[in-house]
């Protein structure tokens, strides 16, 4: 108990410090990859734990940023009231796209949902009279809430802290409920599942939702936090590199979209002085990830720790323990 | 659990499945009492996982109705029939892999349990309550189909005895009325065998009706209480292990086999 309060006070204290030490360039990649989490983690629902491919991420993104963008640059609307509406309208968006997901699968749901992403990108190019196309919208006020505005780096970073904390704690709590062991056991086994009483079509648009509200929610952040949207910044390869993210940080773990998103927006920028090579050691990174841990990072520690927990109820076995709780 | 003192609890009619030109099930009546072991053979193919598929809401019938709790079910998804009280294990075994050995029997509890998505993310007292509690019964049946080991551990890493007994366990917690299991002797060895039978005997003790497909006679001679014949998707006989030992159909289907490969 000592240990896990020590634990949570010496990593708040660093949250909280992180930003003195830092360039405000550096701390900007961090809200930056704050954004980069939220997404990643609404990925993760419905890849994590359903297991169905999504492609329409980056789409949900952008249709978040947009919405976001014009409701408070032309309609007046305050940041969270943007923000809310961006969720809602995510919601919408992602129930509308996984209806799809309840015939389609594997390689058909990624073709039909990489075309929702694509349509999405498209009408933000092309709906001119309201995207204002290529040029994007410039002049989205920075997030403020009652009289406290976030016009600097470090407000943005301490905001964002905030979002990220309640997008993770709602992903662990979740994880742990019955629910998020309904999205699993989907994931693990479509056919069991349903016939151990989980409505399959429920949760997976349950999945579908969550995830693209997570994608909405970011993508408001993100617009407020640039201050300008772009239909170039929601592109279907954007979607990749999200799963890129989430691969290499652990699928259905909690951690594993943060370590993620924060190394994969971090790294290229330290590996910027190795110029065009970056890419390849990028690429020969990914590869030994691929071969030595396929479960990504937090799955690479999970089993470590794991068969340390092995070795030690192995020794412990005579003494029958009480309520279980694996963490 | 509901009681329903000898009457039957579950009952089809003139059930049928086709799938193409082929019956795999055709006009079967069965009845399925409380407190009774009801084992189901046949030759492979006759019929028996598909009986119970269509029975559980896997499929629909392509005729002929099923009566539970004295009510006709409409088509409906497997999972309502879950939740009605019908439960079973799968021929092949289905565990949730990627979860742990107390999770996948968390699962089973889903319909019983009814936390809602907002009080969970608040992680209200009343979420605590229910999960301490799903996790202590999880544990319970658990302990009662005789699982040894790490209840922590993902159920990939278990051998294939203790996934067949996980699965058990896992159908176990929803209370059903009735419960299917699918070959759940298969693979198993003859030490296995004798505690999974002892495993079926108590569970039959516990009130509700149980049903398993099996094919090794040892299993379905020494635990039935009343034995259905399947072939070719038709019922050919019924009755209590020396009746079936000694009916002709049986011997027939069964050894009628063996003289065409022979
Ligand atoms: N989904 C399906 N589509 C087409 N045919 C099927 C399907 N499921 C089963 N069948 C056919 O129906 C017949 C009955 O199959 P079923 O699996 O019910 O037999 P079984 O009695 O369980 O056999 P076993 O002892 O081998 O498990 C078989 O001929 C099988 O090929
Ligand atoms: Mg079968």
């Amino acid at each position: 108990m000592l240990k896990k309060i020590l634990m949570w006070g010496s990593l708040a204290l660093v949250a909280i410090v992180f930003p003195y030490a830092v360039s405000s360039y550096t701390l900007y990649l961090i809200n930056l990859s704050g954004v980069y989490v939220i997404l990643v983690i609404g990925l993760n629902y419905v890849f994590g734990f359903t297991g169905q491919i999504s492609l329409a991420h980056a789409g949900f993104w952008g249709l978040g940023a947009y919405t976001s963008a014009l409701l408070t640059t032309r309609f007046g609307f305050s940041f969270l009231g943007g923000l809310v509406i961006s969720g809602l309208i995510g919601m919408a968006a992602g129930l509308l796209v996984g209806l799809p997901s309840l015939k389609l699968k594997g390689f058909y749901l990624a073709i039909s949902t990489y075309a929702v992403g694509g349509i999405i990108n498209l009408v933000l190019n092309n709906w001119s009279s309201v995207t204002r196309g290529a040029d994007g919208i410039p002049g989205i006020p920075p997030p403020q809430i009652g009289s406290w505005v976030a016009n600097t780096g470090m407000k943005k970073y301490y905001l964002m802290l905030v979002f990220v904390i309640l997008v993770v704690v709602a992903f662990d709590r979740l994880k742990k409920s019955r629910i998020g062991r309904g999205l699993q056991a989907l994931g693990d086994n479509e056919f069991a599942a349903e016939s151990m009483g989980i409505n399959t079509y429920v949760y997976k648009l349950i999945a579908f939702s969550a995830s693209a509200i997570c994608a909405a929610i970011a993508g408001s952040l993100f617009a407020h936090l640039i201050g300008y949207t772009s239909p170039d910044n929601f592109t279907s390869a954007e979607s990749i590199t999200l799963f890129c993210m989430l691969l290499l940080g652990g699928v259905r773990s909690t951690l594993g979209p943060v370590i993620g998103s924060v190394l994969l927006v971090l790294l290229p920028e330290f590996m910027r002085f190795l110029d065009e090579y970056c890419m390849l050691i990028y690429g020969i990174c990914v590869v030994i990830l691929a071969i030595w841990a396929p479960e990504g990072i937090m799955g690479f520690i999970g089993n470590r720790i794991a068969r340390r927990q092995v070795a030690k109820n192995v020794m412990l076995s005579s003494q029958k323990s009480g309520v279980s709780e694996c963490d | 659990m509901t009681s329903f003192n000898g009457e039957a609890i579950l009952e089809t009619k003139q059930l049928s499945k086709r799938f193409g030109g082929l019956y795999a099930v055709k006009n079967v009546d069965i009845s399925i009492r409380p407190g009774r072991i009801h084992g189901l053979i046949g030759p492979n193919g006759s019929g028996k996982s598909t009986l119970i598929n269509v029975i559980t809401g896997v499929y629909t019938p392509t005729a002929g109705e099923i009566t539970f709790k004295n009510e006709i079910l409409p088509p409906e998804r497997a999972s309502v029939r879950m939740e009605r009280g019908m439960v079973r294990t799968f021929q092949t075994s289905r565990l949730f892999e990627e979860l742990s050995v107390i999770e996948n029997v968390m699962v089973g509890a889903h319909c019983r349990t009814k936390s809602g998505i907002i009080p969970i993310l608040l992680k209200t007292r009343g979420v605590t309550a229910e999960e301490k509690n799903v996790r202590e019964r999880a544990e319970y049946w658990l302990d009662f189909v005789g699982f040894e080991g790490d209840v922590c551990q993902k159920a990939k890493a278990l051998a294939h005895a203790p996934r067949r007994i996980v699965e058990i366990a896992r159908a176990l917690i929803s209370e059903p009325d009735v419960i299917f299991l699918d070959e759940p002797a298969a693979g198993m060895n003859p030490e296995e065998k004798l505690c999974l039978m002892e495993l079926m005997c108590r569970i039959g003790e516990l009130g509700n009706a149980l049903v398993a497909i099996e094919h090794d006679m040892k299993v379905i001679m020494g635990i039935c209480n009343i034995i259905s014949v399947l072939n070719f998707g038709t019922k050919i006989a019924e009755g209590t292990p020396t009746e079936i030992q000694t009916n002709k159909a049986v011997i027939e289907a069964y050894l009628g086999e063996a003289k065409k490969n022979a």
